[in-house]
């Protein structure tokens, strides 16, 4: 009896082993067998993607948003990462500042790590003036401050064997779509996710990626997040972060005539580390502030209007998502308003045409 | 491809489904084919320094099988060049260069040659020996050379072993390729148990401990005492259990297949003395250097000093064998030390033992015996582990101190999650004490005859819902990040 289950056994795995290879290369048949619990337009937040725990699978509903511009035509850039491109909830934030300061407003769709590095991609011309708007997440920022302006890596020849061979490398070789596939599909996925969830109740486990999280209230924060300050030991770091951030500003006027505006958006575990029984924060952003004051670089100071609001009725930032909320994102909006404005409205000559 | 990836979770059912199905002739190249994707999934063109070491050690067998007199001699060295010439080329020139422009610029000498931008081949020190193995074998005449080249390309090849080892003897592996394997559910099942032992020490264990040993060996200047000697002990049980890990699944997956590879670990941590850890520890490596280097050196036929001496080389050799980095280096020489002392210290100690009366209570000499081979193999992983000798050096002068701090503030829990948690989730490090404490019981339990043992032994089910449980933990307790095998770097 115990022969003919172990061959039994042995039967499905191959059979299974098969299976997985066939869906992870050949998509169409693939799809066909793919767990999909998400509705469509309805996202879960990355932080849910990430643990895929039930108690922290809230619906987010996006946002349809236009680019209508173009870099050429829009009187202020706005270029940073994903912070820029969060529909949830609201349009972008380049459509929510157009409507609010009446400017067309440029928002570059792909997460940009170096603005000058950009601008010099895509040929950018000096021309009127224009004012930029350069974000990070603040857990990027010092690795983003610190390679400004550095000269990019050489890009390895663009040979259309190399290229050949890539491509026939990553259909023989790369198990990427397969991994995927084994995970999702319709068999392993809700075993996958019952052990995960098991995992959770029973020990409080959860992927490693989750630095931290809450129950109450229901919060997830990414690991980076939650390491980010605590690896910061080095006082002066700080400094060298803003004088980069003064060397860009003074780049980005000379080279391109462009003035700029910088956005510090703070970590989400910045402002609501209180939640993690073990959390604490070191004050790098207001360090950081304080050293761009000094150099009077024009940033926005998210934090302390952030703080400020932390404890209001809406939340700053999604409990199963990396990203600011609506509400967030509005005071981040409200405080650039006023930014463009003071740039426009008291320096008539310089201002943006 | 690692094995602990989805890659490999498909790839191994499929590839000995065929094996099984495939007539006998044609097997050899079907699981010569394999091992190639095998290779080739980690980086496919450093297959062809495999394809040059395999046309180099094959023509050289040929031809030192037919040879007489000095020209087989000459074409072994031929052959020991071109394989020293490869693993010196890719391993250890830049290492030799950088160090060379180290002290020329010491000195204030022009050094123009650069570092080259070279990637190391995963395994090229396990397959590189296992190749030299084949063309001293033939030298001696304890192994005929093979005809199929395809035969021996499988023996340097074969993927269970290619990159992590056990480096294997021709007369062991060579004519298994030869014969018939039947399928046997028995020994599929045999070899599965090991394979799950392996993923379980790997995934369950060795990988949960990795969190805890970078956390502070890549930041050792925060850490001091506890946290240094949490993460040295941390880091003596994640190496073994990451590569015996390794070697069980090797072991398992060619058992299923039919092929028998040799034992490369046997419970190193319950040695009593140095000799002994290295005979348990990569047993493989270890009997590579006692057959080709250390016996010809002259072994343990000289006099004292010349013994001393050969140990150090011997040793010398295996911390470089490990890696082009210093501390690998001191690793080596540092067990090497420990084995020439105690060698020298062995009446000594022995009388000692007789003087305060230690001979006569046998239970607590030998934990006395574990525990000091123990803490001296974990004091070398110090060097083998720390990222530069200038880390282990700060190691080595701070594991002891900053215990004051660490009783005053033994009620803190800020500091308890710092320090002796290394900022990971309390639950991650019960499970990997749990864990460890499960491995050595393990480990002690497969070598004893008890009711309990012998009760499972008769009772075949039983010892399927064991290791279901195992299945179940792997995939419950498991982590799964991908991460490589320790040894695959060297």
């Amino acid at each position: 009896m115990l022969k003919k289950i172990y061959l039994a056994l042995c039967i499905l795995v191959v059979a299974l082993a098969i299976f997985v290879l066939i869906g992870g290369k050949i998509k169409s048949f693939g799809r066909i067998f793919l767990a999909t619990t998400d509705k469509k337009g309805v996202s879960y937040g990355d932080l849910y993607t990430i643990g895929e725990i039930d108690a922290f699978r809230f619906p987010i509903t996006g946002v349809s948003s236009n680019e209508k511009d173009t870099i050429d035509s829009a009187k202020v850039i706005a270029m940073g990462d994903s912070f820029l491109g969060i529909k949830f909830g609201s349009k972008v934030l380049p459509n929510e500042l157009e409507d609010d300061i009446k400017l067309p407003v440029y928002g570059v769709p792909v997460t940009i790590e170096d603005p000058l590095k950009y601008l010099e991609s895509i040929h950018y011309q000096k021309g009127a003036k224009k004012i930029i708007i350069v974000e990070s997440v603040e857990r990027e920022v010092v690795s983003r401050a610190l390679s400004y302006g550095t000269p990019a890596a050489t890009a390895s020849a663009d040979w259309s064997l190399k290229k050949e061979i890539d491509d026939i490398d990553y259909a023989i070789f790369d198990m990427t779509d397969v991994d995927y596939f084994f995970k999702h599909n319709i068999f392993i996925n809700p075993v996958r996710l019952f052990l995960k969830n098991l995992n959770f109740s029973l020990l409080g486990r959860m992927d490693s990626r989750i630095g931290a999280y809450s129950l109450q209230p229901p919060m997830l924060f990414y690991f980076e997040e939650v390491n980010f300050d605590k690896n910061l030991h080095n006082t002066e770091l700080a400094p060298k972060v803003a004088d980069n951030i003064k060397k860009l500003a003074n780049t980005l006027q000379q080279k391109y005539n462009l003035e700029m505006i910088y956005v510090v958006i703070p970590n989400k575990y910045t402002i609501y580390n209180d939640l993690d029984k073990q959390g604490s924060y070191n004050g790098f952003m207001p360090r950081l502030q304080t050293e761009l004051a000094k150099r009077q670089i024009n940033y926005v100071d998210l934090y302390s209007d952030y703080m400020a609001n932390r404890n209001g009725s809406q939340l700053l930032y999604y409990p199963n998502d990396s990203h600011f909320t609506p509400w967030g994102k509005k005071i981040l909006a409200d405080e650039l308003t006023k930014k463009i404005k003071k740039i426009t409205g008291t320096s008539k000559n310089s201002s943006p045409e | 491809m690692l094995f602990n990836s989805v890659g490999f979770i498909v790839f191994f059912p499929i590839v000995t489904f065929l094996y099984f199905t495939m007539p006998h002739r044609y097997r050899w190249f079907l699981l010569l084919a394999a091992s190639c994707y095998f290779y080739m999934s980690f980086v496919p063109i450093y297959i062809l320094i495999l394809f040059f070491t395999i046309i180099v050690d094959y023509a050289a067998g040929r031809l030192i099988e037919n040879a007489q007199g000095k020209k087989r001699k000459f074409f072994l060295i031929l052959s020991i060049v071109a394989n020293v010439g490869v693993l010196f080329f890719f391993k250890y020139f830049n290492f030799f260069n950088h160090n060379i422009a180290h002290l020329t610029g010491v000195l204030g000498w022009n050094y123009p040659i650069k570092n080259l931008a070279i990637l190391l081949p995963i395994g090229l020190s396990f397959h590189t020996f296992q190749s030299m193995s084949y063309t001293i074998e033939v030298f001696r005449g304890r192994q005929k050379s093979e005809r199929n080249i395809g035969i021996f390309a499988l023996y340097v090849m074969f993927y269970p072993q290619l990159v992590a080892g056990p480096i294997e003897r021709p007369q062991n592996l060579l004519h298994q390729f030869y014969e018939k394997h039947e399928f046997n559910l028995q020994r599929v099942g045999s070899g599965l148990q090991r394979m799950l032992w392996g993923f379980f020490k790997k995934a369950v264990i060795a990988d949960r401990l990795s969190s805890f040993v970078n956390q502070v060996f890549n930041n050792v200047y925060d850490y001091k005492g506890i946290s240094l000697i949490i993460a040295t002990v941390f880091f003596a049980f994640q190496i073994y259990c990451d590569f015996s890990g390794y070697s069980d699944i090797a072991l398992g997956a060619a058992e299923i297949m039919g092929f028998k590879l040799m034992q490369n670990f046997d419970r190193p941590y319950i040695s009593r003395s140095i000799s002994e850890f290295w005979k348990r520890w990569h047993i493989s490596l270890s009997s590579w250097f006692r057959d080709y280097v250390y016996i010809p050196l002259g072994g343990n036929r000289v006099v004292w000093w010349r013994i001393s001496l050969n140990i150090m080389i011997v040793f010398l050799l295996s911390g470089l064998w490990h890696g082009a980095n210093w501390t690998y280096i001191f690793w080596g020489v540092l067990n090497g030390i420990y084995l020439v002392i105690s060698i020298w210290t062995t009446s000594i100690r022995k009388n000692i033992s007789a003087v305060i009366g230690l001979d006569k209570l046998p239970k607590i000499q030998k934990i006395w015996q574990m525990s000091a081979t123990f803490s001296l193999t974990c004091f070398a992983w110090i060097f083998f582990r720390a990222n530069t000798l200038v880390d282990a050096k700060y190691i080595v002068k701070n594991i002891f101190t900053g215990w004051s701090n660490f009783l005053h503030n033994i009620n803190n829990l800020t500091f308890l999650k710092e320090y002796i948690l290394m900022r990971q989730n309390p639950t991650e490090f019960v499970i990997a004490i749990l864990g460890i404490l499960f491995l050595l019981s393990a480990e002690w339990w497969q070598t004893k005859t008890t009711a309990l043992t012998t009760g499972i032994a008769a009772r075949p089910w039983l010892k399927t819902v064991a290791y279901a449980i195992i299945l179940f933990l792997i995939f419950f307790l498991g982590e799964f990040k991908n991460q490589q095998f320790i040894y695959f770097q060297f």
